[in-house]
């Protein structure tokens, strides 16, 4: 394992240069935002080794303090502390690592079952398209929370199980997208020239379907990402997310709607670390998605400016 | 340059005076230029083009994509949107200057003075209202004062006139439930039933089948017997020999030639024009090839120095890569942008 | 089967049904066979079943009933698996480039895609796309642009160069030039007739434009309603139509020059296509025809007479071009 890793190092260097230099090539915005991912993403996973104060230990007496201010101790606390004397830039890093790992997982998973059964229902059409149509119905109609509850109760709450219950029914998003794409992918001359050349139709999806359904599953992802995070808030809020001691940014935002009169600065704080995760998601990926606009298509025949 | 009204019907830069006949001129354009910002600054899709429409006659502008043909018209009409496209020069409907006309005036002159047939009937239908509402609307738009019953029997009159079977029943219908052939005629009907003077018809046949084209090519004969002009827009020379009485034949932005449509077949003065004639198989001559034209129209934001057409010219000289040929009287009423056109009557 | 005969096609129907709604005939029983290096031409209106027969012999579809065979083999139920080694005989080119070339590929890898395919692609194919791409007129500079950034005739030529990487026998052509403009189009079709002279390569063509269709179909089938109503060679057909249906489309052709105008006898195709769910009885084309007869509602006349020539019609009358469409046209 150490071997491999050794012999790829440099190979990894290069890539790592390649990469920077290809997102620099999108413009400010983009690159701007990639930064601000990776600081977020860098920030959540070394916050247990920075110079923090342990966001489990209370002081009842540094309760409430605004920004910058110092305690009885002595100690600063630059974004203030909670009800609880916590300090809340501690718990905001730490609340990023949770945060993070169950929006990504689960939106990984709500991709994964979604565009599955998507593709299965667009390309293959028949009953198989009927039983996900009827299934994307009845996902719309029931409530996910109403679903949770349940489950949670009788398995009980944990990490896994909540990324597994916010992916497994957040599917839809990406279905019912996917579905309708593939519907008008499958019919294009290419994929028919593909079978005349005798792919199979798992090549086809492999190689036509798949690749064009990319930018509006990033773009889907993206934004999922974001309610994602919410949504764990609000579960955290009923007891079904995480649980204190531990931390996320969405359990801040639920514990902190009790002291928005007297001290809204505790919503303030993990909510704009919230909008610039989420923004930064979604201007990230807007230059991978932009190349895929249809209008584009006819229009580079118009009369006024003819393809090459 | 915006608006200067000739003081003759003289086109500019052509020295064919239109008014050799008698007739008069129903449309006059010179001199338009339709300018579009591009990657690399402004460019003319359209470049100086001058020509009439005359009373009672059927022009034909012919082109391949990019020649600018359907921006002409567009503009015309004031359909180019403006915040991409800068117009300059002059388009004179009888005494009205279409080019800085405001939006008021347009719209009372699209529909009432100017029918417009486009090439998809589908977008000049609408999917939501009946024929007969439709046809209703085209009518009340231009006078408010007609009855109801008016309205209903000039709309089954409408639509008989352009020969659609059961017309009353028809008026109840949607768009979808009419055949590609019978939606065409219903929005031909549509653009004819104010009787406008001038019926314009960008590619009203290029979706159609062979039986339906030539049932629009004689709806449009039959406007033009009831006292309209027609202007074509075409790429297609085939269906100007079936219909038009003059044709302008358009290539990269500019008229490069425009005569009497016996005129152009017969004694072609210019090389684009003969090529894209040789370029049309024939029914009734089996040819072993087809000559054609070589290369592909130039970009918008790539056309070559000198004569636009000369990469893909058989007769280019150094003339023809350094100076602009202008349009010039190659016989009566019939003039071609060509500095060789003496070569193809050789 | 004579050893030329690399299609033939045997009474081939198809049906279609939208959910519970009444089944709409394309094609009915239609026959005919495509030899070594000659063109055949299928023409007629849009709904005529052309495209559908393509799309049949190119065995994207299963057709109802009927029998579809490459050289000798009858593939008609064949599967995915069984078809893969017999797909490089017959390969297509489709009416719409744009639709017809993944948007993702570079032309290079759109014409390497059958070879990779068919597991035939190895360092030594690598000139032979480049080849290919020289073959229907790109350059190598084409090779690494994706589809977007060519135009419509550099397109088809892609597609064109996808289609002949396998070394067809056949290539089924569905409307080829019909999105193109005049020029554009005579380059491609004697493009066509290049390949054909240098490859020996035979085509389907489908075509609603019949002056194409004479330009390069050395016979033809005019198809109405899902049938064919008259086949022959290009010469005979056009020398001397017979069923009134052809004389119909020839007559509605615009005429060359302006002096042909009003000089044949009008327009000989009434009205437009009938219902295909609802076909008229005995002789479909019956409700359009200008020479129908009362006998005609009652049986449905057949295909008759020598391959060379022959139509379905209870009253034939050969014309010539002349008497349907004026002296000059």
């Amino acid at each position: 394992m150490t071997t491999s890793l050794t012999l790829t190092a440099p190979a990894r260097v290069t890539s790592l240069r390649s990469v920077i230099g290809s997102i620099t090539r999108y413009g400010a915005v983009a690159t701007v935002s990639w930064g601000v991912l990776a600081l977020i993403v860098l920030a959540a996973l070394v916050a247990p080794l920075l110079p923090f104060y342990d966001p489990y230990t209370q002081n009842l007496g540094g309760a409430y303090l605004p920004m910058f201010a110092r305690a009885d101790d002595g100690t600063l606390h630059l974004l203030g502390t909670d009800s609880l004397g916590v300090d809340t830039l501690s718990q905001l890093l730490l609340g990023a690592r949770l945060s993070l790992v169950i929006a990504v997982g689960s939106v990984l998973v709500s991709a994964v079952i979604g565009v599955t059964l998507g593709v299965a229902a667009g390309y293959l059409g028949g009953l198989i398209d009927r039983f996900v149509v009827v299934m994307i119905d009845v996902s719309l109609a029931v409530p996910r929370v109403l679903f949770m509850i349940p489950v949670v109760a009788v398995l009980g709450s944990s990490l896994w199980l909540l990324i597994l219950l916010i992916g497994v029914t957040g599917w839809v998003v990406f279905a019912r997208v996917v579905r309708t794409q593939v519907l008008s992918l499958r019919r294009r001359d290419y994929v028919d020239a593909a079978i005349m050349m005798g792919s199979g139709h798992l090549a086809v999806v492999r190689r036509h379907i798949l690749p064009n359904l990319r930018s509006s599953v990033v773009v889907l992802a993206s934004l999922d990402l974001g309610s994602v995070v919410v949504m764990e808030a609000g579960l955290s809020y009923l007891g079904l997310g995480v649980q204190p001691p531990q931390t996320s940014w969405g359990l801040m935002i639920e514990q902190a709607q009790d002291y928005i009169v007297t001290d809204p600065r505790l919503l303030i704080v993990p909510s704009i670390a919230l909008v610039v995760l989420v923004l930064a998601i979604n201007l990230g990926t807007r230059p991978f998605t932009a190349e895929f606009r249809p209008g584009r298509r006819r229009g580079a025949e118009s009369t006024v400016l003819p393809g090459a | 340059m915006t608006a200067a009204p000739p003081a003759t019907t003289t086109e500019p830069g052509t020295g064919i005076s239109s008014s050799s006949s008698a007739s008069k001129n129903l449309l006059s354009v010179s001199d338009l230029t339709v300018l579009f910002d591009t990657p690399v600054g402004p460019r003319a899709a359209v470049d100086g083009v001058s020509f009439d429409v005359r009373d009672r006659e059927i022009l034909g502008l012919v082109g391949e994509s990019g020649s600018g043909k359907s921006v002409t018209l567009s503009s015309i009409m004031g359909l180019t949107r403006s915040d991409s496209a800068r117009i300059e020069g002059s388009a004179r409907l009888g005494d009205t200057e279409l080019i800085s006309a405001d939006e008021s005036t347009l719209r009372r002159i699209r529909g009432k003075d100017v029918g417009m047939v486009f090439q998809n009937p589908m977008t000049a239908l609408n999917p939501v209202r009946t024929v007969g509402a439709q046809l209703a609307d085209a009518i009340r738009l231009h006078d408010r004062t007609v009855s109801r019953a008016e309205i209903r029997e000039r709309s089954r009159d409408a639509l008989a006139d352009v020969g659609v079977p059961a017309p009353q029943m028809r008026l109840g219908q949607y768009a979808h439930e009419l055949s590609g052939g019978l939606q065409q005629r219903v929005a031909i009907a549509m653009a004819l039933i104010n009787a406008p003077g001038l019926v314009i018809a960008d590619e009203p046949t290029t979706a159609l089948d062979v039986t339906v084209q030539a049932q629009v090519l004689d709806l449009l004969l039959a406007a033009r017997e009831r006292g309209a002009s027609v202007v074509v827009v075409t790429h297609d020379l085939g269906v100007l020999a079936e219909v038009a009485d003059r044709v302008a034949v358009m290539y990269a932005g500019r008229i490069v030639e425009i005569g009497p449509v016996a005129d152009v077949i017969d004694h072609v003065a210019h090389p684009y024009t003969a090529g894209l004639r040789a370029s049309l198989p024939r029914l009734g001559t089996r040819m072993e090839r087809l000559t054609g034209i070589g290369g592909a129209p130039p970009l918008l934001v790539d056309r070559p120095t000198g004569c636009a057409f000369h990469p893909r010219c058989a007769h280019t000289e150094t003339v023809c890569t350094t100076d602009r040929p202008e349009l010039r009287p190659v016989g009566d009423a019939h003039a071609s942008a060509c500095h060789r056109w003496e070569v193809l009557h050789g | 089967m004579a050893e030329s005969e690399i299609l033939e096609v045997q009474d081939l129907t198809k049906d279609f049904r939208r959910g519970r709604g009444p089944v709409t005939r394309a094609v009915r029983g239609v026959s005919f066979t495509v030899r070594q290096g000659e063109t055949l031409a299928v023409v007629g209106e849009s709904g005529c079943g052309k495209s559908t027969t393509a799309r049949l012999v190119a065995r994207l579809m299963q057709p109802t009933s009927g029998r579809v065979i490459y050289d000798g083999v009858d593939v008609t139920r064949y599967s995915t698996r069984r078809m893969r080694p017999l797909r490089p005989l017959v390969q297509m080119v489709f009416q719409d480039s744009w639709s017809a070339l993944d948007p993702r590929m570079t032309c290079r890898d759109i014409v390497a895609e059958p070879l990779r395919v068919q597991g035939r692609y190895g360092r030594a194919e690598r000139g032979r796309v480049d080849e290919l791409l020289a073959r229907v007129g790109l350059d190598g500079r084409y090779g690494d642009r994706t589809p977007a950034t060519l135009s419509g005739g550099q397109r088809q030529r892609l597609s064109i160069a996808r289609a002949l990487a396998l070394e067809p026998r056949l290539l089924v052509l569905d409307e080829p030039v019909s999105a193109l403009d005049a020029s554009i189009q005579a380059q491609i079709l004697t493009l066509f007739q290049d390949l054909q002279r240098d490859l020996g390569i035979a085509y389907l063509f489908i075509s609603h434009d019949l002056a194409v269709v004479r330009h390069l179909a050395d016979r033809l089938l005019v198809m109405y309603l899902g049938q064919v109503v008259e086949e022959g060679t290009g010469d005979a057909v056009f020398g001397a139509p017979r069923h009134p249906y052809t004389h119909g489309l020839l007559s509605a052709v615009p005429v060359d020059h302006p002096s042909a105008r009003g000089q044949g006898p009008g327009r000989l195709a009434i009205g437009e296509p009938a219902d295909p769910t609802n076909p008229p009885s005995g002789c479909v084309y019956r409700t359009r025809c200008y020479r129908a007869a009362d006998s005609c509602a009652e049986t449905a006349p057949v295909l008759l007479g020598p391959a060379e020539h022959r139509e379905a019609c209870a009253f034939p009358q050969a014309r010539s071009l002349v008497e349907l469409r004026g002296p000059a046209g």
